[in-house]
Parts: C-alpha cells; sequence; structure tokens
C-alpha cells in the first residue's frame, strides 16, 4: 500500500488504493512512523541529535542579547539545511531509478525502462518538514559551453574499464553530442537557442512533467501509450531538482538517480561521471546476471579514491536468478575474488536485494510478480528468514527480503558517522562558544546594572580590533598554506621525475633485453602513490596552519574580553571551530596511458622507431598525461581545501565579531543593535568572500 | 591459436560469443541436445570448448600446442591458465553439419581480453548471445566492431533472458531498440528465452515459443550459404564470401545432395520435426504463450 499520500496524488494508477489513507487536511504532513517501508530508521539517533542541538540553542536564542540570537539562527539554519546526498550509479539497466523510487516509497515517480533510459542527474530532496502543496521542481538546461565542457572535462570510463576502442570514444562521444543537439534543434524549433542556460521551474511535482525532462523517450515506438511529450527535453536538460516530502525521514536526504554507464549512447556515461566529481557516498548497483564485469571494475575504481567506506556495492535483481540461495553466496564470493585481485576497495559493503520485490511490496501487488520472481522469492524467505519471523505482514516480509532496509541501514550508518557526525561536531563547537559568549554577556550586564565601571570598546574600535586581528592571521595562514603549496609543488615535480627515470630506466632495460618488438609495460601505480603522497602531506600541512590560525583566534578574542571588556579572569574562552576535511584526490583514479594495456599502447609503441625517440616520446607522454591530473589535484582539491580553510578562519571571526560588537553595544535599543550585529556579520562575510574568491 | 587439422574437421564453424553469463554455454547445451557446457551464475573462466562430431571423447590443447585427454566430467581442471582450448566430441545432430566453439564471454576482469582474436579469422559464422535485460552495451559494441564485416554479414545477435522481460510490449521494445542500434551489424536479430527452452526438454511448443526453433532455422541457413559458398570456392577461385540477404530459406529446404551439403540438416534431436518447420513463429515476437 502506498503510504505517501503526498506522492500517491501525483500518481494516478494509485489514486483508489490510496484515497482512504489521505488525511482531512490535504496540506498536513502525514504523521510520522507510519510506514513499514521506513529504510532509514538508522538516521534515528542522528536526528536526535540534531534535535537536542536545536533545542540546546533555541534554549540559548530564547530571550538572549540579538548578537547572541541572531548567531542561534544562523546555527539552526545549518541544522535545517543538513542534507547528505547518496548518489546511485552502475551501468544502464542496473536497476537504478527502481531502487530510488523504493527508496523513496513512490514507484514511478521516476520513470524506469527495459531500454535506457535515465538521460539526466536527478536530485531528490527529501525533507520531512515539507508540506504536499509546497512540493516542487527545476529542471535546469545545459548551456552551449557546459555542453562543450561535458566532453573535454568528462570521464573516461572506457579506458578505465580497458573497453575496446576507448581510444576513439572522445570523437564518438563529440559525434553523438552533435547529433543530439541537432535532433534537440529539430524537435524543439526556433525555442531551443533560448531554452539553453535556463531553468524551469514548477510548484508541483508530477510524473507526467518529470517524463519530460529526465528520460529517453522512444524514437523507434509509435504507441499511443506514451506521450509525446516523453523525453521532449531530456537531450537539453542538464539537471533536475525535485523537492519531495517525506515526513517519516529523520532527516532531510538527497538522493541521486544517474544514467547508466556503458549505454551505446555514450554521452550518458559523460554525464554521470561529470557528477561523480561532487559524490561522497555512493551506491553503485549492480545487476546479479552479471555481477563485476571489467566496466563495473573501471566504475569503482574511478570512484575509489573516495574513501571507500563511503562506497556501498548493491547487486539488483537478485529475483531474476534461477537459484538466488546457492547462488548469491557464489556471486559474492567473485566479487570479493576480483575486488582484492584489482587492488579495489575490498572493504565495501556487499548487500544483495531486488527493487522489483520492493516495488511489488510497496505497491501491495505480490500476486503479480510473475511466476520465477515470485519462485525465487520464496526460496529466498526460506533461506533468510529466521523462524521467528514467520507470521510477519508479508509486504513487511517482503520488503524485508527485498534487501532495500538493508541498503538504508548501510546509508544511514555512513552519513551518521560521515557528514552527520561532522555537523554535529562543528554544532557543538559553536553551541559552546556561544554559551561562553552569553556568560560573558551575562556578566557585563551585571556589571554595568551594579554600577561598576563597564569599560566597553567604542564599536569603531572593535572594527579595527577585528580588521587588524583579520589581517594579520589570514597573512600568517596564507604564507603557511603558500609554503605548503610551494612544497607540494615541488614535491609533486619530485615524483613526476622520480616515476620518470625509474620508468625510463625499465624501459631501456627492456629495450637492450628484448629489443622493440615486445612490448613493454610500466605499471603507474608508483606514481599515483607519490602523487597522493604529496597531496596527504599539503593536506597535513594546510590543516595545522589552520588549526594554529583558529586557536591564534579564539585565544585573541577570549583576550579581547579579558583586556577590552575588562573582564579579567572572568573572560570566557572561546573555542576554535573544527576544520573542514579535504576532499578525497578523485583526480588520482583518471587513466593514463600508462594504465591502458590493450590497443591504445600497443600501437603507440608500434609507432615509434629507435630506442632514442621511444624514450624521449615517452618521457613526453607521461608529462601530457599526468599534467592535467596534476593540475585537477592541484586546482580541485589542494586549492580547494586551503580555500575552506580560510573561509572558515573568516567565517569564525566575522560570527564572533558580530557577537562581541553587539555585547559592546549594550546602551543601544535591541533592534538597533540586532541590526548592526547583523550588519557587522555580513560585512565580514562578504569580505570573506571577496577574500577566498567564491 | 590456429586450429589445427587434427582438432578441426572441414565443416563451417560457428563461434558463441559475447560477455559472461550471456547465456553462451546455455545456448550450447540447447543445440547439442547435452549438458556439455559447464553452466554457472558468476563467469565461467574456461578456455574456448570446441564441439565437433565423433564418438565422445574430450581432450585439452596446452599452450605449447600438446594434447592430453581430459575428463570430460572435470572440464575446469583445464584452465585457462594452462589450456589454449579444450575440445570435446560428441554425437549431436548439430554437429554433423558445424563444427561449434563455446567461448570464453568477454567483459570479465579476471580474463585475458583477446583470447578469441587467434581464433576469431577461422570462425564462419558468430552467434554473439546478449542478455535482453541489459542488452547490447557499449563494451560489446565496441568489441564487434572490430570484427570484420563479412563475418558480421553471416553472424546472428540472439537476445537471450528473453523470458526476463515481462510483457509482449516491452519485449517488442527491447527487440526494436537493439535492432536500431545494431543496424547493419548483424545479419539478423533473434530473441530467445534459453532457461525455459533448456527446462522444457523435447516439447517442440516450448521450442517455438522460446525462439529457439527460429534460431536454429536461422542458423541452418546461414550454414547451409556457407557450405555452399565453400562449394563454390572450390569450383571458382575468385569466389568471395557474399554477404547473405534475408530471403534465403531455399537453401535450407533444397539443401544439395552432394558434398558437404549432404550433412545439412541442421537439427539437433530434440528440434527434428515432421514437417512442421514451416510453422516458424516470427522472429520478433518469441512470445511466451
Ligand atoms: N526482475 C527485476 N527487474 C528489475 C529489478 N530492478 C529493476 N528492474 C527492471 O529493470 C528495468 C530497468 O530498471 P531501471 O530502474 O530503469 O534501471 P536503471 O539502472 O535506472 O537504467 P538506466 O537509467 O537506463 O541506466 C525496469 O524494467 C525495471 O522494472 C529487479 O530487482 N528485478
Ligand atoms: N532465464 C534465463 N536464464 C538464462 C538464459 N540464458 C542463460 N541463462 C542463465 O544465465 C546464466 C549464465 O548462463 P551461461 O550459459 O553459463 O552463460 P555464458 O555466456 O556461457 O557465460 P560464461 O561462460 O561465463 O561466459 C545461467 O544461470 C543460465 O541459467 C535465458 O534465456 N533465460
Ligand atoms: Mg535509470
Ligand atoms: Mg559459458
Amino acid at each position: 500500500m502506498m503510504r505517501d499520500p503526498t506522492l500517491a496524488r501525483q500518481d494516478k494508477r494509485h489514486d483508489d488504493m490510496t484515497q482512504a489513507a489521505q488525511p482531512l487536511d490535504p496540506d498536513a504532513p502525514a504523521e510520522p512512523g507510519a510506514s513499514i517501508f521506513d529504510m532509514f530508521a538508522g538516521l534515528d539517533d542522528l536526528a536526535a541529535r540534531i534535535d537536542d542541538l536545536d533545542d540546546d540553542l533555541a534554549g540559548i536564542g530564547d530571550g538572549a542579547h540579538p548578537a547572541i540570537a541572531a548567531a542561534v539562527l544562523d546555527l539552526r539554519q545549518d541544522l535545517r539545511a543538513f542534507e547528505p546526498t547518496v548518489t546511485m550509479i552502475g551501468q544502464v539497466k542496473a536497476g537504478k531509478t527502481t531502487l530510488v523510487n523504493a527508496m523513496v516509497g513512490s514507484p514511478g515517480l521516476l520513470p524506469a525502462d527495459v531500454n535506457p533510459w535515465t538521460s539526466v542527474v536527478t536530485a531528490l530532496h527529501l525533507q520531512p518538514d515539507l508540506r504536499p502543496s509546497e512540493q516542487r521542481s527545476a529542471f535546469r538546461f545545459f548551456s552551449n559551453e557546459e555542453w562543450d565542457r561535458l566532453i573535454t572535462r568528462g570521464g573516461r570510463v572506457g579506458e578505465l574499464a580497458n573497453r575496446a576502442g576507448a581510444e576513439d570514444e572522445l570523437a564518438k562521444v563529440r559525434a553523438q553530442l552533435d547529433e543530439m543537439r541537432a535532433k534537440s534543434r529539430r524537435r524543439l524549433g526556433r525555442k531551443f537557442e533560448m531554452l539553453l542556460g535556463q531553468t524551469h521551474e514548477y510548484d508541483m511535482m508530477t510524473e507526467a512533467l518529470i517524463e519530460r525532462y529526465v528520460c529517453m523517450g522512444d524514437d523507434f515506438w509509435e504507441d499511443d501509450a506514451n506521450g509525446v511529450d516523453q523525453g521532449r527535453y531530456a537531450d537539453i536538460t542538464r539537471s533536475a531538482d525535485l523537492w519531495i516530502g517525506k515526513p517519516d525521514l529523520p532527516v532531510n536526504l538527497c538522493i541521486q538517480d544517474t544514467p547508466g554507464v556503458n549505454d551505446t549512447f555514450m554521452i550518458r556515461e559523460q554525464i554521470t561521471i561529470n557528477a561523480l566529481r561532487g559524490a561522497k557516498l555512493c551506491v553503485m548497483v549492480l545487476s546479479a546476471q552479471q555481477a563485476l564485469s571489467s566496466v563495473d571494475m573501471g566504475l569503482i575504481r574511478l570512484v575509489s579514491n573516495v574513501r571507500s567506506r563511503d562506497l556501498v556495492i548493491f547487486v539488483n535483481r537478485i529475483d531474476e536468478l534461477a537459484d538466488p540461495v546457492r547462488e548469491v553466496p557464489q556471486i559474492e564470493a567473485s566479487i570479493r575474488a576480483t575486488l582484492r585481485k584489482f587492488d579495489a576497495p575490498t572493504e565495501a559493503e556487499i548487500l544483495f536485494g531486488s527493487g522489483y520485490w520492493a516495488q511489488h511490496a510497496i505497491e501491495d501487488t505480490l500476486h503479480d510478480l510473475g511466476e520465477d520472481s515470485a519462485e525465487a522469492l520464496l526460496d529466498w524467505a526460506e533461506a533468510q528468514l529466521p523462524d521467528s519471523r514467520e507470521g510477519l505482514d508479508p509486504l513487511e516480509t517482503v520488503w524485508h527480503l527485498s534487501g532495500l532496509p538493508a541498503l538504508g541501514d548501510a546509508i544511514a550508518q555512513r552519513i551518521a558517522h560521515g557528514a552527520g557526525a561532522r555537523l554535529v561536531e562543528r554544532t557543538c563547537a559553536a553551541r559552546d562558544n556561544l554559551l561562553r559568549s552569553q556568560e560573558a554577556g551575562a556578566g557585563l550586564a551585571i556589571d554595568i546594572k551594579a554600577g561598576v565601571p563597564a569599560k566597553l570598546p567604542a564599536p569603531q574600535d572593535l572594527a579595527a580590533w577585528f580588521r587588524e586581528a583579520e589581517t594579520r592571521l589570514a597573512a600568517d595562514l596564507d604564507a603557511r598554506i603558500a609554503a605548503g603549496h610551494a612544497a607540494f609543488l615541488s614535491r609533486v615535480d619530485r615524483a613526476h621525475r622520480t616515476f620518470l627515470d625509474r620508468a625510463t630506466a625499465a624501459l631501456v632495460q627492456h629495450l637492450d633485453a628484448w629489443g622493440q618488438d615486445d612490448i613493454w609495460t610500466y605499471d603507474p601505480t608508483g606514481l599515483r602513490m607519490l602523487l597522493r603522497s604529496a597531496y596527504q602531506v599539503f593536506v597535513r600541512a594546510t590543516a595545522e596552519a589552520g588549526e594554529a590560525a583558529l586557536h591564534a583566534a579564539a585565544q585573541e578574542i577570549s583576550g579581547l574580553y579579558r583586556d577590552q571588556f575588562g573582564m579579567g579572569g572572568r573572560a570566557p574562552a572561546i573555542l576554535p571551530p573544527p576544520l573542514p576535511s579535504a576532499d578525497p584526490p578523485i583526480a588520482l583514479g583518471q587513466t593514463i596511458a600508462l594504465d591502458l594495456r590493450g590497443t591504445w599502447w600497443t600501437r603507440f609503441w608500434r609507432k615509434r622507431r629507435g630506442h632514442q625517440a621511444l624514450c624521449d616520446d615517452f618521457a613526453r607522454l607521461i608529462h601530457e598525461e599526468t599534467a592535467p591530473i596534476v593540475e585537477t589535484l592541484r586546482r580541485d582539491n589542494a586549492e580547494a581545501f586551503a580555500a575552506a580553510v580560510r573561509a572558515e578562519l573568516f567565517g569564525f571571526l566575522a560570527t564572533q565579531r558580530g557577537i562581541v560588537t553587539g555585547l559592546a553595544d549594550e546602551s543601544t535599543p535591541p533592534r538597533r543593535t540586532e541590526r548592526l550585529a547583523s550588519e557587522a556579520r555580513r560585512d565580514s562575510l562578504t569580505e570573506a568572500q571577496a577574500r577566498t574568491g567564491t | 591459436m590456429t586450429l589445427t587439422n587434427k582438432s578441426r574437421s572441414r565443416k563451417p564453424l560457428v563461434a558463441l560469443m559475447g560477455e559472461f553469463s550471456a547465456g553462451k554455454s546455455t545456448l550450447a547445451n540447447l543445440l547439442l541436445g547435452e549438458a556439455l557446457s559447464p553452466i554457472q551464475a558468476t563467469a565461467t573462466q574456461v578456455p574456448p570448448i570446441l564441439y565437433r562430431h565423433g564418438e565422445a571423447a574430450a581432450f585439452r590443447t596446452r599452450l605449447d600446442g600438446t594434447q592430453e585427454p581430459l575428463d570430460p566430467g572435470d572440464l575446469r581442471s583445464a584452465t585457462p591458465g594452462t589450456t589454449k582450448m579444450i575440445t570435446i566430441q560428441a554425437e549431436a545432430d548439430f554437429l554433423r553439419a558445424c563444427d561449434l566453439v563455446d567461448m570464453p564471454g568477454t567483459s570479465d576482469p579476471n580474463m585475458p581480453a583477446d583470447t578469441w582474436d587467434s581464433l576469431l579469422p577461422e570462425v564462419d559464422c558468430v552467434l554473439w548471445c546478449t542478455p535482453a535485460t541489459q542488452a547490447w552495451r557499449q563494451s560489446e559494441a565496441a568489441l564487434w566492431e572490430r570484427v570484420a564485416q563479412p563475418l558480421r554479414d553471416r553472424s546472428l545477435l540472439v537476445v537471450t533472458r528473453m523470458d526476463k522481460i515481462l510483457t509482449e510490449r516491452d519485449r517488442l521494445r527491447v527487440l526494436r531498440r537493439v535492432q536500431q542500434s545494431v543496424d547493419g551489424l548483424f545479419l539478423d536479430v533473434l530473441p530467445a528465452m534459453l532457461l525455459p527452452a533448456l527446462k522444457a526438454a523435447d516439447d517442440p511448443q516450448v521450442l517455438e515459443e522460446t525462439g529457439v526453433s527460429a534460431l536454429i532455422d536461422r542458423l541452418a541457413e546461414v550454414i547451409d550459404a556457407d557450405a555452399a559458398a565453400r562449394q563454390q570456392t572450390v569450383r571458382l577461385v575468385e569466389a568471395a564470401a557474399q554477404p547473405l540477404t534475408r530471403t534465403e530459406p531455399s537453401l535450407v529446404q533444397d539443401a544439395p545432395e552432394s558434398g558437404a551439403g549432404q550433412e545439412m540438416r541442421v537439427m539437433p534431436r530434440r528440434v527434428v520435426m515432421d514437417g512442421a518447420r514451416t510453422q516458424r513463429p516470427r522472429h520478433e515476437a518469441g512470445g511466451r504463450a
């Protein structure tokens, strides 16, 4: 039974079924906890901690000094905005979309099909507090530049997977893209140029609407059942965002569906690889029928620089196995053996299930499973269910067997220990600071009331103090980061040279021993390791510098209370906030020519005549191949991390400045103080942004 | 690897190819009417298995080219690391018309990518198996592109696991889409439900409904045409392999009476039916009642 009336109302086919379940006020979020199809109960603890923190903050903000109340608002806003993201990836037709729909509890929400279908990275923003009337959707179109970049910055899964013909794939993708553009132009007429770069926004979210943007549509099939609009804008849509009310969910959650890789229409693959750059937590969906092919390995290699515990492998479609009870353990053993053999993340969790079973459980259509799937289900149930579970609701049992609850647990656990833990840590530190500031403020107020001659610094003095502190601390931090950066670059350079020397020496040795007819290969793992360690050294150094800067800032602010406010020993001990974490070096997963044992390398080899020519070209090749990786590592990782650390310092100072300025301005009426404080905060924020260039 | 005269007869060579777990061995066993090729849910990882007509026997060809007898019940002892090829002799009717090689699956990260490069020049017809649920992906298309056009023109794309696509409409849509994307790359695209066909053993009606009869008929046409072309090659030195057109069933019905042609009734035991061959199901449908 469809439990989420907000979605059911959009779903024509389920209208009758769900009518009775609809609450009287159609716009009231449904009561939480009603559904057996909850799968994120693992986030309950995190939600409780966030709620506690929110209560703490509300308590602090209640009747607080306006400066503190403003900071509280910001923090509570951060808590509310918390939205961890999980990205579903996998080969075409593995069942990603079906799984996403099941996770949302709405089969049929996103279009799934037997043919290659999803064509757009689709983000489902699930929010417990969103009212049905607030559900909305936005579809962004590519701009011309983005289209071009799609190719130049796209992934090379083909090469990672050692797919035949991978070396010529880019040219093919380009041709497909041109054809696609021409098709869109034909289909959309003059409107086409105008649409590029735009966004379509709607105050609703229906299946018919979604279908226009995110799925391929048939161009070989004339049929009344398919709307003419299906896939109308799919080719030019860059991303889709849907905001969905999900009252049972403990915290916000974003689930990202992506186009499958290894489709012959390779643009879908490019789109997905592009989207993976920002992905922190991935579910890799495999088909039980062919678990872990070389293309899957290519995809795993691509994301393997994501911390491996943030990769979950879900082997879908076990209902299609002839004998799941016997075959699932075989499949698991074979996956593990392959991961081990290829140095892939072996501790990745491997789960088994069926989006199809989940879908039928939600729809309450178990009678429709079909003979084979039903038989597989019964066998699987017998093997999987302890006797104690007998007599359970059949839908709940099937839901359990579908593997979706286990998937939910795996995701929840990773969020709770990752993004969730970081949020809690940050907010706790900020809350404690607020408490301390508040206490200081209260002390000052008592002093003033008691007629103790309070020595409040003038606003302009405070502003000057903060400007000075900020300039000095930032300069110091920048200098240390710059030094670290220089060291990073020279380390990268050295890594290059060392690798090149070693590889060339091996090449010469090979040429001496075997001549040029025997093709030589050299494993580039060493280079990756050197680059990775250079990055790690940089991250450590930058983190140390950041920590020192934040620590100094906190201490100086304490000193400010002590000296300028004349609080002496009663001055609050302000705590530095935790550091942001550095992004994993995804770029290192990119293929370079040396990874390619196949035709590409052979061709390179055969084209060259003479040892010296080979050695020279080899050196140039290594340089050309690794330069973009190093560049990405420098720009997207090293510099981005440095910028984040810098922003943390500025943000911290800005918040403190707002509070301190507010407290010092005791004489002004509250409303004005609030404005002042928030203005001060905004000023420093703008300044901070200007500096970090964000 | 070149197939020596010792292991090869003069018959056309049909190769079962495709990604791992696509159903090649299932199809082999169906054609041979006997469970000879190992079948499993994960990649099988055995060397190519060549089937030829003769008194039941098996041997393996080591990497160095030497041969030794092999226990047919223990094919797995011959791993790709030590064995170039397994040869199995069987009395299957199918093998009167052609030799059959069941190739290791492609896209298995654990197997070298080029096992079939050396075998391909000897192959007269490929049955490329692709599972309907994830049919015709780039990793297949890219490999197939490297096959020479004349061989492509004599090869069939078998869309297996059709029984896993549940509605007639979806079966047709998958088939249409695949046909569209392989246009010109295969002689024909044929849907098949191999496991149901295998389970139903000798039921001719099931063979019809699962698309297996149509597949065998189409294969017979190709082999006959190939054999005829060979005969011509003997007579006319300049004759080159001609791409077949789609409308030449006559070769099957009026098989030549002499030479290679006389063995040309390409029918596994269980498929031989009295005159029932005229009522072929339509290729595209392959529907289950
Ligand atoms: N039997 C079975 N069918 C499934 C399962 N999961 C999905 N399907 C079906 O398989 C087909 C493909 O599912 P999708 O969810 O569209 O697959 P996808 O991975 O999103 O495909 P692309 O978006 O094209 O990459 C649909 O017809 C689904 O109904 C499963 O666990 N078992
Ligand atoms: N339902 C169904 N299952 C099939 C069909 N064809 C193959 N299978 C199943 O798919 C799995 C793999 O089949 P195999 O015949 O071993 O595949 P293969 O192509 O020989 O695989 P490798 O030898 O590993 O390359 C087995 O479990 C078969 O039962 C089919 O048409 N329908
Ligand atoms: Mg999809
Ligand atoms: Mg096999």
